[in-house]
């Protein structure tokens, strides 16, 4: 919950940070996507996430865990439960 | 066309779901990421619109499975993230080329005249033959960004610059509009929401 969260992660820390837990954050959401999603799509998710995660650590709406590090809750989802239909 | 799948294929195909499932289930933290969630999920194949074809301009809410609305709950203000997957083949009965694929928030129950917050993509192409497999993600914070990918996954940009979300439980469902006279196969869809903590 973000309620009385002030950061003092600065602009360049929170970029730093995003920078480092972005990429295992997304390949282990990834994990649970219906299809495979490559490493360099991947890549890409990440670049499209950071400015508001950034901004988020900064503004102190996305807090850091004790660690220091970004954290994420999944609080809700869909699941696939047959397989991908093959291509024709 | 369609092709007679083999048994060997079909247990393949299980297989690595399996597998996959079984690694999540033994840890609740993967990379950083606490699995808390619950099971839900659209009705599987289903046609949309469920009666003839799109209009150009009517948006179709996509069926949920009645047992597993896709809800979540904000105890204060909360930035979230969102990864909304789909997987369709579109037909062109009646003409059209293309497909669009939104994803949107009502407060619970869902009320498709109060959604809160809507944002779209997932561009499919008449053109591109048997099932097209798009995701796009967003996330609704101080600065809202959004991406896509998958083939012709073009941004739709009718997002609304919107702050963390207010306190309150939600449900998320994906909506389909198409150019007149297509017509969606809509195989699966899942989305994936995310909050700060853990």
């Amino acid at each position: 919950m973000t309620e009385d969260k002030k950061s003092f992660v600065d602009r360049k820390d929170a970029d730093r940070i995003a920078r480092r837990d972005l990429p295992d954050f997304v390949a282990g959401a990834m994990l649970r996507a219906p299809f495979p999603v490559s490493a360099e799509r991947q890549t890409q998710m990440v670049e499209d996430l950071l400015p508001t995660i950034v901004e988020a650590v900064v503004d102190g709406s996305w807090p850091l865990s004790a660690n220091g590090r970004l954290t994420f809750r999944l609080i809700g989802t869909t699941a696939p439960s047959v397989p991908e239909p093959k291509r024709n | 066309m369609t092709r007679i799948v083999r048994p060997d294929e079909i247990g393949r195909d299980l297989g690595a779901t399996d597998r996959r499932l079984q690694k999540l289930e033994r840890a609740p933290v993967l990379n950083n990421f606490p699995l808390i969630s619950t099971v839900n999920r659209a009705t599987q194949n289903q046609t949309v619109p469920p009666g003839g074809n799109f209009d150009g301009v009517t948006k179709y809410d996509i069926a949920m499975d009645p047992n597993f609305a896709c809800l979540f709950t904000l105890m204060a203000p909360t930035p979230i993230i969102w990864f909304s997957y789909a997987t369709i083949k579109v037909s062109a009965p009646g003409g059209g080329n293309f497909v669009y694929l939104t994803t949107a928030v009502s407060v619970s129950p869902w009320n498709p005249a109060q959604v809160v917050f809507e944002s779209g993509s997932q561009l499919f192409d008449k053109g591109i033959g048997g099932y097209i497999q798009s995701e796009h993600h967003y996330v609704i914070g101080p600065q809202p960004t959004e991406g896509s990918i998958g083939p012709g996954a073009a941004l739709l940009n009718i997002t609304t610059n919107l702050g963390p979300l207010p306190a309150g439980t939600y449900e998320v469902r994906q909506r389909l509009v198409g150019d007149v006279g297509t017509q969606v196969a809509y195989y699966q869809g899942n989305v994936q929401v995310l909050a700060p903590g853990g």
